[in-house]
């Protein structure tokens, strides 16, 4: 299965690499909303996008509508992953068609468990 | 000694199983007397006792004019007040919480996020050592005993199976964790194999 991280942290980027790949995910990476809009646009289907919020040029948010009104990798999974944590956020995240959402801080059990949900790691 | 490790819906797997065939069996058999009683027997800081409330709001409407009460015990007085207040903070809304459920059944108060009263409302926390005599409790239509028979010697496993087998009705299930198992008590108890997850009921006597 395929996963695109979206993070303007390359720090970040490279600590949720590690811990798709001990999963079995294999990962390209974004460093902003943009960019990875670009990358969905012109490769092979991802199944699974983790999508920060605050990112310049193009936040996670404006990035998850675009993706979700263009149609693009229709059934691709997307966590947002943030440091938001007002319900209203989430909600907000949610109409635009997220399908989870995990807080930084978080474990790596805390994705995985949130992977299990989205039928992502076994 | 008492492992507080608990999450919401730790387990899906179980918790999808209870939803799609457990649950719907014990309403069917309660129909007549509207009455459902759940014991989370190890409930630790009441993430369970709690997943088990929002399971029955989110996929049981029916439920709404019954008589419900889900019960969870410790033995630890610190863990039971943390469940009472119901209030939970990021890395525990994180971990196993679906997103929906969260904004659903839990606000977000500061730093906190507080269970609906409606939740609340039919949850109960109260004291139970399962190696002494147990305080008054119902008779229970299903009880959650996870992963806590793996810190008991194996004769106060027994001596538990035998005092959660009488808290039992008698077309009651018992869950246990799913590296656990009640072979040291299969005259008390007959096992059902559903989807992947162990069931026990009461064996007739």
């Amino acid at each position: 299965m395929r996963a695109l991280i979206v993070d303007d942290s390359r720090f970040i980027r490279q600590h949720l690499r590690q811990l798709l790949e001990q999963i079995g995910l294999c990962c390209e990476e974004a460093g902003n909303g943009r960019e990875a809009l670009q990358l969905l646009r012109g490769s092979a289907p991802f199944d699974f996008m983790l999508l920060d919020v605050n990112m310049p040029q193009m936040g996670g948010l404006d990035c998850l509508k675009a993706v979700r009104d263009a149609g693009l990798h229709p059934p691709m999974k997307v966590m947002m992953v943030t440091t938001e944590a007002d319900n209203s956020f989430i909600c907000r995240a949610l109409e635009y068609g997220a399908d989870e959402f995990l807080m930084k801080p978080f474990t790596p059990e805390s994705l995985r468990v949130k992977l299990m949900m989205l039928g992502l790691a076994a | 000694m008492t492992i507080n490790e608990t999450a919401f819906f730790r387990d899906h797997k179980m918790f999808e199983v209870l939803r799609d065939t457990i649950l719907p069996r014990l309403i069917e058999a309660n129909s007549s007397q509207r009455e459902l009683r759940i014991w989370s027997a190890a409930s630790s800081t009441g993430q369970e006792t709690y997943s088990l409330a929002m399971l029955l709001c989110e996929h049981f409407a029916d439920l709404a004019d019954w008589d419900v009460k889900i019960v969870g015990t410790d033995t630890s007085p610190q863990v039971i007040e943390y469940a009472r207040r119901g209030r939970y903070r990021r890395l525990e809304v994180n971990r196993g919480l679906a997103a929906r459920m969260l904004v659903k059944y839990l606000a977000h108060d500061g730093e906190e996020w507080e269970v609906a009263p409606k939740l609340r409302s039919m949850c109960d926390f109260q004291y139970a050592n399962l190696c002494a005599p147990l305080p008054k409790l119902p008779i229970f239509d299903l009880v959650l005993l996870r992963n806590v028979l793996l810190y008991f010697p194996q004769e106060s496993r027994s001596s538990v199976f035998r005092s959660v087998h009488r808290q039992m009705a008698p077309g009651g299930y018992l869950v246990l964790g799913t590296s656990e198992q009640a072979e040291d008590s299969t005259n008390l108890f007959q096992a059902e194999f559903v989807r992947e997850c162990y069931f026990y009921r009461p064996a007739q006597t």
